[in-house]
Order: C-alpha cells, then sequence, then structure tokens
C-alpha cells in the first residue's frame, strides 16, 4: 500500500468512526428517527413513547463527576401529541408554555400540569411544547374553539419570553402527502433547516467535544460558566450562559414591547372565546439567586422581568409573579443543577401560587 | 452550510463523494450542479434562482459572442453580461449603501433606505461567471460545452461562497476530463485538514483573544496594537483556511483551483503582498480592471490614479460600507508611495526582516477598518495605537497568543509548500488536529468564515 492509499485509508477510518460516534443522541428534544417521522422532533407524535435524558441541558459545562445524573424520563403523548394522560374531554384549565410546562426532566407525577391537577382536583391539559409556537398552535386548535377552557395559564421560561412566536413557521408535517405538486421547493429547505440545527447541536459528538472543551477550561482556568458560578448552600450550580448575556441585554434588545403586544393581543383573542388568560413567567435562577453569583457583575436595572409585569398589568394581562412567589422559599435550591429547568420543589412551590390565582375563576 | 459543520462533514460531503464515485463520469458534473445546488439552497434557498439565471444568463451571452460574426457584436455581448453582472452585484450589495448615503446628504435625507438581504457569495460568483465572456471576447477560452458544465463551474460548492475566484479557462479541461488519482485525492484530504486546523485552532483562537479587546472603549497603545496584530493573523488563517478546504475539496472531486495565498505577511513590498493575498481576486482586478485601465504603460501620473481606482474598487468589492472604501484607498496610497520611491521593483532581492516587519505593520494598520464597525470606530483605534490615548495594559494571554501565531505566520511553510508527504508521522500528525479542529469546533462556537459576508 503506497503512503497515498495509507493516508487516504486512514483518514476515512477516522472519519467514519467520528460519524459513527455522532450517531448517537443524549438530547431530550431530539433523536434522528423521530425528526425522519415528522420534522417537529418527538413532540406533536400522537401516541408515541418518548425517551428524555435527566443529564440536563447545561451538563456538557461541566466535567465534575457531581454534577452527572444520567436517568431517563419515559412519557407518552396524548392523541395529539401533548404530555397527557389520555383525555376524553378538553379540561377547564389549559396551561399552555415551553420546556418548563412540558417538564423537562421530570417524571410524569413532577410537572406542573400535573401538580396543579393534584392540588386542584381536576385536571390541568399540558399544553408544552418545545418549538415555541404553543400560541398559534392553541389558536389553530380546533378543540379549543370549540370548547373554550375556563382558565388558558401561558407559563413560559426567561428565554422564551422576548422571543414569542405569534404565528407558525412553515410546516413540513406531512408535506408529501397533503401538500401541492412543488410543494417540495419550499418544504423540503424548511425540513433541511429544521433538522440542521438539533443535528448540529444534538448528536453525541457535539455532546462530546463541547465536555472536553469545557473539561479543557476548567483545567486551564478554573472556570465551569466563564466564572459565573452559583453557589447555593455552598454548592456549586451552572448558570446558562445565554441567560446571563440575556440579563444584560437591555429591554429593547429584549423585544419587551413585541413581547407585550404579543401577549395582549393572545389575551384579547382568548377574552372573546370566554377564556381567562393567566401569565406567569418561570424566573430564571439570574433573577432569584442574584446576590448568589460568583461573578462580579452586577445586575442590570430596571429588570426586565419587572418591565414585563408592569408592562402587562397596564394592559389588562393577569399575572402571577413567580419571582414573588419563590423568592422567598427559594433555598433549598429549587432549579435542576445541570438543567435550566425547575426541579420538582420549583414545580410544587409555582403550582401551589397558580392555584391559588386559578381556583377563584373556576368557582 | 460551512465546511466544519456537522451537516456538511458528515451528512453532506459523505453523500455527495459516494454519488460522485458511484456514477458514470459523464453524469458527474450533473451531480455536482445538483449538489451545489442543494449546498446553497440550505444556507441561501431563495436566492438559488439568482445564482442560475446569472449562470445561464452569462451562458447564452456567451454561446451569442461564440457566434457572432463582428466584433462589434462580439463586443455588444460581453458588454452585457459586464453590465448585467454589475447590475445584479450592484443591486443586491450597493443599492442599501448608496440609498443611505444619499439619506446623510442635506436636502435629500427624504431618500428611502434600501435594506436588501446580501446572497451568499453573490460577489465571488458574480466575477466568476463573467470572466467566462470576458475570456471568451479575448480569445481566452472557448465556449463551453454545455449549459450544466457551465453552471457546474459557477455553483461548484467548494469555491462557490468564498472563492478561489477560478477562471474558466482554468478549468474547462478539467470539466470535460478530469484525472482522478489517490496522490490527488490524498491531498485534498491534506488541503482540507491543515484548512480546517487553520479556520478552527488558529483564526478561532485569535478571534477569542483580539474579540474582547475590541469591545474596550479607549484600548490605549498596547491592546490597540495587540488586538489589531491579532486580527491580522486572524483574518489570514481564517481566510486562507477557507481558501485551503476550498482547494482540498476541489481535489477530492478530481479538480486543480488555483493558489489563493502565499504567506502574505512574508511579503517584502506591497504589490508583493497583493501578489500573495487573496491571489484570485488580485488577479482578476489587475486583468480586467487594472490593464484595461491603461495599468502602468501610460504616464506615470495615470499609473497612479489606475492604481487607486484599482484598489478603491477592490476595497468596495468587500464590502458596501465606507470602511472599506477607506481601506482600499489606504492600500492603493501604499502601492502608489511604494512606486514613487522604487521599492516595487526590489521584491526580488533578499528582503531583511525589518522590511518585511513594515509591510506587516502597515498592512495590519489596514485591517482597523475590515474590522471596527464604521470610520469613528476605527478613528477611536488608530488614536490608541498611535499614543493619542495614552499606554494602557494588555493581558499576558493575548500577548503570548499573538507571539504564538506570528511564529506560525512567519516560520511556518504555507500549505502549498509543504504538501504530499503523508509519512507514517505526517499522517499522524494530520489525523491528530483532524480531531482537534472537531473537537473545537463542535465543542464551542465557532464564527462563521470572515469572507462569507462578501
Amino acid at each position: 500500500m503506497s503512503h497515498d492509499h495509507r493516508f487516504i485509508a486512514v483518514v476515512g477510518i477516522v472519519w467514519a468512526a467520528l460519524l459513527v460516534v455522532s450517531l448517537g443522541t443524549e438530547s431530550p428534544q431530539f433523536r434522528p428517527s423521530d425528526a425522519l417521522r415528522d420534522p417537529s422532533g418527538p413532540m406533536f407524535i400522537p401516541s408515541v413513547d418518548v425517551v428524555q435524558d435527566r443529564r440536563g441541558d447545561l451538563d456538557y459545562k461541566s466535567r465534575l463527576s457531581e454534577f452527572r445524573q444520567v436517568e431517563e424520563i419515559r412519557f407518552r403523548t396524548d392523541e395529539h401529541g401533548y404530555r397527557n394522560p389520555s383525555l376524553s374531554h378538553i379540561p377547564r384549565v389549559v396551561m399552555l408554555g415551553d420546556s418548563f410546562v412540558v417538564g423537562v426532566s421530570l417524571d410524569e407525577a413532577a410537572t406542573v400540569t400535573a401538580r396543579m391537577t393534584e392540588l386542584l382536583g381536576e385536571p390541568v391539559y399540558n399544553f408544552g411544547c418545545y418549538d415555541g409556537e404553543y400560541i398559534p398552535r392553541y389558536l389553530a386548535d380546533a378543540r379549543f374553539e370549540s370548547t373554550p377552557p375556563t382558565v388558558a395559564l401561558l407559563v413560559m421560561g426567561a428565554r422564551q419570553t422576548d422571543n414569542i412566536r405569534t404565528a407558525p413557521r412553515v410546516r413540513a408535517t406531512s408535506w408529501w402527502a397533503r401538500e401541492p405538486p412543488l410543494s417540495w421547493l419550499v418544504t423540503v429547505p424548511g425540513m433541511i433547516f429544521r433538522w440542521k440545527r438539533p443535528l448540529e447541536r444534538d448528536n453525541r459528538l457535539t455532546h462530546l467535544a463541547r465536555r472536553a472543551i469545557a473539561s479543557i477550561r476548567y483545567q486551564m482556568t478554573g472556570e465551569l460558566n466563564k466564572g459565573r458560578v452559583l453557589i447555593v448552600e455552598g454548592e456549586k450550580k451552572l448558570v446558562l450562559t445565554l441567560d446571563e448575556q440575556k440579563l444584560y441585554a437591555s429591554s429593547k434588545q429584549r423585544r419587551l414591547e413585541a413581547t407585550v403586544d404579543a401577549i395582549a393581543a393572545f389575551h384579547h383573542e382568548l377574552h372573546r372565546r370566554g377564556t381567562k388568560l393567566v401569565f406567569a413567567q418561570v424566573p430564571e435562577p439570574g433573577l432569584l439567586y442574584e446576590d448568589l453569583y460568583t461573578g462580579e457583575a452586577p445586575m442590570p436595572r430596571p429588570r426586565f422581568h419587572d418591565l414585563l409585569y408592569r408592562e402587562l398589568a397596564g394592559r389588562g394581562v393577569a399575572c402571577v409573579n413567580l419571582l414573588e412567589a419563590l423568592g422567598p422559599q427559594r433555598l433549598p435550591y429549587l432549579f435542576q443543577a445541570t438543567d435550566t429547568h425547575w426541579n420538582p420543589r420549583g414545580v410544587d412551590l409555582a403550582a401551589r401560587a397558580l392555584v391559588e390565582h386559578v381556583r377563584p375563576h373556576l368557582e | 452550510m460551512l465546511f466544519y459543520e456537522y451537516s456538511f462533514l458528515f451528512v453532506f460531503l459523505p453523500i455527495v463523494l459516494f454519488g460522485y464515485y458511484a456514477i458514470p463520469g459523464r453524469l458527474r458534473n450533473a451531480w455536482l450542479l445538483v449538489s451545489s445546488c442543494a449546498f446553497y439552497s440550505a444556507s441561501s434557498f431563495p436566492f438559488l434562482p439568482i445564482l442560475l439565471l446569472s449562470s445561464m444568463l452569462d451562458y447564452g451571452l456567451g454561446a451569442g459572442l461564440c457566434s457572432a460574426k463582428t466584433q462589434r457584436a462580439r463586443r455588444g455581448y460581453v458588454s452585457a453580461s459586464v453590465v448585467l453582472n454589475l447590475c445584479v452585484l450592484g443591486f443586491f450589495k450597493y443599492a442599501g449603501f448608496l440609498t443611505s448615503s444619499l439619506q446623510s446628504i442635506p436636502g435629500l435625507e427624504a431618500t428611502p433606505i434600501l435594506s436588501i438581504v446580501l446572497p451568499v457569495g453573490i460577489s465571488f460568483y458574480t466575477f466568476q461567471s463573467m470572466s467566462y465572456t470576458i475570456d471568451l471576447y479575448r480569445g481566452k477560452a472557448t465556449r463551453a460545452r454545455s449549459a450544466i458544465d457551465f453552471a457546474c463551474y459557477v455553483t461548484l460548492f467548494p469555491q462557490l461562497i468564498a472563492g478561489p475566484i477560478v477562471r474558466f479557462e482554468e478549468v474547462q479541461a478539467q470539466l470535460r476530463v478530469r484525472t482522478h488519482s489517490a496522490r490527488r485525492f490524498a491531498e485534498g484530504l491534506e488541503f482540507f485538514v491543515r484548512g480546517l486546523a487553520k479556520k478552527i485552532l488558529l483564526a478561532d483562537t485569535a478571534a477569542l483573544l483580539c474579540d474582547p479587546l475590541f469591545e474596550l472603549d479607549a484600548p490605549g497603545f498596547a491592546a490597540g496594537w495587540v488586538s489589531v496584530l491579532l486580527y491580522s493573523t486572524q483574518i489570514y488563517f481564517d481566510f486562507s483556511g477557507y481558501s485551503d478546504m476550498a482547494v482540498g475539496l476541489g481535489k477530492l472531486f478530481g479538480f486543480e483551483f488555483p493558489q489563493n495565498f502565499n504567506s502574505p505577511y512574508k511579503a517584502s513590498s506591497f504589490s508583493d503582498f497583493w501578489r500573495r493575498w487573496h491571489m484570485t481576486l488580485s488577479r482578476w482586478l489587475r486583468d480586467n480592471l487594472y490593464f484595461p485601465l491603461g495599468g502602468n504603460r501610460r504616464s506615470s501620473a495615470r499609473t497612479y490614479v489606475n492604481l487607486g481606482a484599482t484598489m478603491l474598487l477592490g476595497g468596495l468589492w468587500h464590502g458596501a460600507a465606507w470602511n472599506y472604501v477607506v481601506w482600499g484607498a489606504y492600500h492603493g496610497a501604499l502601492l502608489a508611495l511604494e512606486r514613487a520611491v522604487g521599492r516595487a521593483r526590489d521584491s526580488s532581492e533578499s528582503s531583511s526582516i525589518s522590511r518585511r516587519g513594515f509591510v506587516f505593520v502597515a498592512v495590519s494598520v489596514g485591517w482597523v477598518f475590515f474590522r471596527c464597525d464604521d470610520i469613528a470606530h476605527s478613528s477611536r483605534w488608530l488614536r490608541s495605537m498611535f499614543l493619542m490615548d495614552g499606554i494602557g495594559r494588555v493581558d499576558v494571554l493575548p500577548s503570548v497568543g499573538l507571539a504564538a501565531l506570528l511564529f506560525i505566520v512567519f516560520r511556518c511553510k504555507n500549505t502549498w509548500e509543504d504538501r504530499g508527504n503523508f509519512g507514517a508521522w505526517r499522517t499522524a500528525l494530520l489525523v491528530v488536529i483532524f480531531v482537534a479542529s472537531i473537537v473545537a469546533a463542535y465543542g464551542s462556537e465557532s464564527s462563521p468564515f470572515l469572507y462569507f459576508r462578501f
């Protein structure tokens, strides 16, 4: 074998090995097999088993063994593709929102809708979506048009609040069956775009690479997360850099006006349908544990959270301030150690605050 | 779709390579054309029709030019091609700049600003497409065998987005017949891996070190210079890395693309620098702008004007902003000055370190206009660099990083000088840097190639 052939063979083998490594996925949100069935990912596929990984979406930022907790969460979607037990009718309370509502890394009984169902004594429908399109999906869902629920709770994490979608993106679901000829000119690129990001972000090779880089960075600088680590009760907690960056963005950058307009428009539409909208933002750890940051940079004032609540109240939207509700009981820690999402304790406290607000509307 | 992205490296490229070698030779150009369209669609699908129309337009005009009986008709065809291509480029790239510039003129404040999305790679593919009709007109190339061959030439994904700007005559024979050998394929892999490493391990590291410095309001002398010199290494490794990857990908499919970088920071004069930096653009501007204007065959004054005009338009080619105009003018002035003092002709002499250093530093000063957001930002930076804001200070890490990067720039051979050695150690080294580049690319945030925005 000549040197040229040997070089080609070696590079080819390494290339193939990396490809094989990448084929696995550790993401709770994406599996290639699901994408092939429906580009939206594992949600919205009726009656399928979804497997989540409890590793957490911040795990890759850490090499510390104390953060590792690999466990699987399994649940089954309902007939419409949402995380619910099978229900014969639409309950009086529907909760729409993002991954906080879906219940990332939470057991079935620990999701916020399950906790509310238990506290209220009647079912609360989980209309959580990963893709941030809960408002357009809700408005397009004939079930809520024909049988409007009494209360619609809009609960979302801070990262979603400034990226609220009021119109759906191009749908690629079942395009081969429903769309007219040549529609592939639009839908195929749409599908490529939709798959590209999760494919690149969530394959195992990317996860391993992120962990390796985080390890190197930690060994070199001692920093887990650009020097901003949360110390809660003597324990290190990770915080998503994106959250921190956004904390330092201005209200204009965070699209305060557009967010308020979108929620207010949704409020008016629900009012027309006879449904009461209640809004709640899940506070990010950066707000709840502001004084515990190891970083030196001060929080910007006024806080986006406060401006959002003030503006929404001014537009007549009923709000539940979870920051105030969770603040006094913020210890022990209310979020997952390696994840941006709340833990069962955080869910329980939030569910109690929401139930308190919702119950009067049901009587 | 970037060359180091997972979707390219582990999905697109294997499929295209497998398909290419699996199908009969006569279908390979068509396969490359379809693949290139898919590649372009992944990042700029709405503009795919413009790319294809632009290609077909030049193909049609080229056909007309070849069948024209009179010189006047031939001139008409080539003029139509040049004008139409420049109109497309001008509309997408410069209409917004023009309207915003008009708005700043007293009395024209009401001019509406056009906000137009720039199609990816338009600066490159319009020049490339246009060069076909120009080469036909000059008799340097013959008519393309088919529309598929020509569209394949324009859209070829390795060089579609950011060059090298390949002339039709250079690949015309390769579009008909290409030789595929283990040697060429191995070299292609080597170029690709080395380009990947340049981009991910060197350019992105330089960016990591210099970006925080560019956030400073008044950096002072030390941080001002360290940041600019770091950016000089970043843009070099970024663009030459991309070019190496493009050349490497071309070789995987049997194409030989021209060299685009030849250790430009080792240049001993400014004219030497432009013979080594973005060589295919320099060549295009020389052949299609500088020479037609008269080059240096007329009066001295006219030569200076030609030099200035070529560099000014070269600057404007990079981007529709005053920063790039100033950058082009700056380089035009350097070339003119060099010519005036008679240093350009000395480039063949063994150059001293000080001369190379001077050229590198002067070129780096020019990069201030490239890196800063606008003229005001550039002015502020230059003030700091020239001691108007005090000495200031800079951390150890950027300084050490700069020293290491400069060592590589000045002491290491470039990919073209040092290639084709596939001994055991070299193979092991290339595999290690390939894996390291992948880990670094996927384990942290990589910035897009700097030249993608042009």
